[in-house]
C-alpha cells in the first residue's frame, strides 16, 4: 500500500516570493535600495498572511524596533499549525536590483520551529558544495587539499573546478590560494545565496563550489537549501570587529566551532522557495508582457528531495482586483521619487 | 492586517495529477488501457486524500457501481477545507497513453460546490474552443453557422488569415465532414485520436500552436475543459450532440435542452475555480513523464481563475518517491 504524503509548503511559498518579485522588479535600476526593499517587503508579508503556518520569523529585515516588517521574532501566517521557523531574504541582491544588474532574488525558507541558527554576527566563512563532494569538505584545511579532494571526489581535475566568491578585499588570499590550485574563480559583486544553491546542485550550473566569507543569514538560507538538494557546507563565525568578538563571547559561542548543515538548519521538513527578480544565472528576472508579468521560481522540500522549477503568468489587472497595487510597488516608486 | 490573496489551490492540485502520472508512466506503450488507468486513480486518490477540500466527485470515474475509485458523488479531501465541486480524469486519453501516442495528460478541477454542470446521461457534446484573443469572435450562432464562417470569424480577430489558423480536430469517423469543411475553409487540421481536454487547452493558450477546438467530444471532459478555458480567459461554447444509441432518448428523458447551447460559465458557474494538468506522455502541450538515474521528472500546467495565474512546473522527483508511486508491477 502507497502512504499519503503530507502538505508541501514549497509550493505555497512559492507565492510569497513572487509577490516578493513583482513589487521589487518594479524599481529595478532606479538607484533606490530603501523603495525596492520596502516594495519587496511589503508583498511579502502580505502573501505571508494567507498562508496556513503559525510561523516566526527567525531570519529577516533586522531585530524588532530596527525594522516594522518581518523583523526577528515576528508571527507571520493565519497562526494555525504547523509551527514553523520562518527565514527571509526579500531581496537577496538589492544593491544589484538598485543598479539593474543581474542576480538579485527573493528568497523564503521554513523549518520546524527553533531549527534554524541565530547569530547577532554579520558573517560566516563558508565552503559550499553539491551532493558528490559530501562529506570531502574541511574549513580547516588549505584551500588547495580541499579543492582537490572536492575533485576526486567529483571524478574531475581541480583545474575543472570553478569556485564563487564575493568580489571583496577581504578575499585576496583566498583569490591567490585558489589560483594557485588551478581551479577557475567566479566573482561576485553581491548576494551569495544563488552561487550557494548553484554550487549545491547536482547538475552542471557553472558552480562547483562557493567559498569565502558572506553573510550569517545568507548562510542559514543556503543551509536549508543544501538540505533539500543533498549537498554539503562547512560555516565558521567571523566578527569584523572588536564588538562582534564581544557578542561572539556574549553568546557563548568561538571561532573554532565548525557549523555543519545540520547546526544551521536543524529540521528534517524543510522547505525554500526562490524567485528570479533580476535576470540571473540560477533563474530569470521578472519580465513584463502588456498586462501581464512572467516569474520563473525554484521550489524545494527536503524530505522527498524533490526540485520544482517553475514559470508564472500573472494576469496584473486580476491580481490587482484581489491585492490592489501591493505587487506593482508603486506607492514606493512615488514615496521616493 | 490584511487577510493576503487568498489560497492557490492549484497549487496542491498539481501533485496530485503529478502522481496520477508518475503511477501511469509506466504504462505507457503497453498496449493496455486499465491498468494505467488504475495505477493513475489509485495514486490521484491517495494525494487527493491529502488536500485540504471538503470535495464532492462530480466528474469522476463513472458511477459508484461502475468505479470502484473517484466514483460521482464520492467525498474526497481531507474533509476540513472548502467544500467544491471536483472533477478529475486521471488519464486524459487512455488510449493515448496505451499506444504510446502524444498528449496523454492526467486532468483535476475544482470550483466552488454546486457550481459545475453535472452531465448525467450526456456523454457527448459539440464544442468550440479559442483563446482570449477570439473570444469576441464566436457566438452561439457559431456552433450551426458553416464551419468556413466560423473560422473566418475567428481570424478576422486573430488579425490573421485563415490560412494561419490551426483548427484541433478529434480524428474519429463522426469528423469526417468538419475535417473537410476546415480543409475547404483553408485552415490547418490537429489530429489526435483522443485526447480532447488537451485540444480545448492548447486552443485556450495563446501560442500554443492551436487556435481554435472543433467537434465532438466527451461531455465530462467539456466540463473539465471549461474550468481550464474560464482561468485562461478564453471562450467555450457546447450543446450536447448524443452519439451512442438510446443516449438521445435518456439525455431527454433527464429534462436536459439537446438545443441549448452552454457557455463556459455554464459548464461552470463560478470563476474561482482551480485547475492542474501533468502530462503523461510527451505533447505538444507539455512534456510526459521522463525516467532519470535520480528518478523521473514531470511537467504541469496549473491556473487560478480568480486571479488569472497560469504557472507551468517543472518537478524532479526522486526515485523513492516513484518508486513509492509506480513500481515496476507489469
Amino acid at each position: 500500500m502507497i502512504e499519503p504524503m503530507d502538505r508541501n509548503l514549497a509550493l505555497e511559498l512559492v507565492r510569497v516570493t513572487e509577490a516578493a518579485a513583482l513589487a521589487a522588479a518594479r524599481l529595478m535600476g532606479r538607484r533606490d535600495r530603501d523603495a525596492a526593499d520596502q516594495a519587496a517587503v511589503d508583498a511579502m508579508r502580505y502573501t505571508l498572511s494567507s498562508m496556513e503556518i503559525d510561523g516566526t520569523v527567525v531570519i529577516g529585515e533586522g531585530e524588532k524596533g530596527e525594522t516594522p516588517m518581518l523583523y526577528v521574532g515576528e508571527r507571520v501566517g493565519k497562526g494555525t499549525p504547523p509551527a514553523v521557523d520562518v527565514a527571509v531574504d526579500p531581496i537577496d541582491g538589492v544593491t544589484l536590483l538598485a543598479n539593474g544588474r543581474p542576480g538579485a532574488l527573493s528568497v523564503v525558507a521554513v523549518a520546524e520551529r527553533h531549527t534554524l541558527f541565530f547569530t547577532h554576527l554579520a558573517y560566516m566563512d563558508k565552503i559550499a558544495v553539491g551532493p558528490k563532494a559530501r562529506g570531502a569538505i574541511n574549513i580547516n584545511a588549505p584551500v588547495q587539499e580541499n579543492l582537490r579532494r572536492i575533485a576526486d571526489a567529483e571524478g574531475r581535475d581541480v583545474d575543472e573546478l570553478t569556485v564563487a566568491m564575493l568580489d571583496r578585499p577581504r578575499h585576496e588570499r583566498l583569490i591567490k590560494e585558489v589560483k594557485e590550485a588551478g581551479a577557475r574563480i567566479k566573482l561576485i559583486s553581491e548576494g551569495d545565496v544563488a552561487p550557494g544553491i548553484m554550487a549545491a546542485m547536482e547538475e552542471d550550473t557553472g558552480i562547483d563550489v562557493l567559498m569565502g566569507i558572506g553573510g550569517s543569514p545568507e548562510a542559514v538560507l543556503i543551509a536549508c537549501a543544501l538540505k533539500c538538494l543533498g549537498g554539503d557546507m562547512q560555516c565558521r563565525l567571523w566578527p569584523r570587529d572588536e564588538r562582534e568578538r564581544q557578542l561572539l563571547a556574549e553568546e557563548g559561542r568561538d571561532l573554532d566551532r565548525i557549523f555543519t548543515v545540520d547546526d544551521l538548519c536543524r529540521g528534517d521538513n524543510v522547505f525554500v522557495a526562490v524567485t528570479g527578480i533580476t535576470d540571473g544565472e540560477l533563474l530569470r528576472g521578472v519580465r513584463y508582457t502588456g498586462g501581464y508579468a512572467r516569474t520563473t521560481s525554484l521550489m524545494m522540500r527536503s524530505i522527498s528531495g524533490g526540485v520544482r522549477w517553475m514559470e508564472a503568468k500573472h494576469d496584473l489587472k486580476r491580481l490587482r482586483e484581489i491585492a490592489g497595487p501591493r505587487y506593482e510597488g508603486v506607492k514606493h516608486r512615488q514615496a521616493h521619487r | 492586517m490584511s487577510d493576503g490573496p487568498g489560497r492557490d489551490l492549484a497549487l496542491e492540485l498539481v501533485r496530485v495529477t503529478e502522481a496520477a502520472a508518475l503511477a501511469a508512466g509506466r504504462w505507457m506503450g503497453r498496449g493496455r488501457k486499465e491498468p494505467g488507468d488504475e495505477a493513475a486513480v489509485a495514486a490521484m486518490r491517495l494525494m487527493l486524500a491529502t488536500v485540504e477540500i471538503e470535495g464532492v466527485v462530480v466528474i469522476g470515474e463513472g458511477e459508484k457501481d461502475e468505479a470502484p475509485m473517484l466514483f460521482n458523488g464520492e467525498i474526497v479531501g481531507n474533509g476540513m477545507g472548502p467544500r467544491m465541486d471536483v472533477a478529475v480524469d486521471p488519464v486524459e486519453g487512455t488510449a493515448l497513453l496505451a499506444h504510446g501516442r502524444p498528449d496523454a495528460i492526467a486532468v483535476i478541477a475544482t470550483a466552488p460546490l454546486g457550481t459545475m454542470w453535472s452531465p448525467a446521461p450526456a456523454f457527448y457534446m459539440d464544442k468550440l474552443v479559442v483563446g482570449r484573443d477570439a473570444r469576441e469572435a464566436i457566438s452561439p450562432a457559431s456552433l450551426r453557422a458553416p464551419v468556413a464562417e466560423t473560422l473566418a470569424a475567428i481570424a478576422e480577430a486573430k488579425h490573421r488569415p485563415v490560412e494561419d489558423l490551426t483548427v484541433f480536430v478529434l480524428d474519429k469517423p463522426r469528423h469526417a465532414k468538419l475535417i473537410a469543411d476546415v480543409r475547404a475553409a483553408g485552415a490547418r487540421v490537429f489530429l489526435r485520436t483522443d485526447g480532447d481536454v488537451a485540444g480545448a487547452l492548447m486552443a485556450a493558450t495563446p501560442g500554443s500552436g492551436v487556435d481554435v477546438l472543433m467537434g465532438i467530444g466527451g461531455t465530462p471532459e467539456g466540463v473539465i475543459a471549461a474550468c481550464a478555458v474560464r482561468a485562461l480567459g478564453g471562450a467555450m461554447l457546447g450543446r450536447l450532440a448524443p452519439q451512442k444509441p438510446g443516449e438521445r432518448a435518456a439525455v431527454i428523458a433527464a429534462g436536459l435542452d439537446i438545443d441549448q447551447v452552454l457557455f463556459d460559465r455554464d459548464l461552470v458557474r463560478s470563476d474561482d475555480v482551480f485547475f492542474a494538468a501533468t502530462g503523461i506522455t510527451d505533447g505538444a502541450l507539455m512534456p510526459g513523464v521522463r525516467y532519470t538515474r535520480e528518478g523521473a521528472t514531470t511537467d504541469s500546467i496549473v491556473m487560478r481563475g480568480k486571479s488569472g495565474t497560469v504557472r507551468t512546473i517543472h518537478a524532479e522527483h526522486r526515485l523513492e518517491k516513484v518508486m513509492h508511486l509506480s513500481p515496476k508491477a507489469y
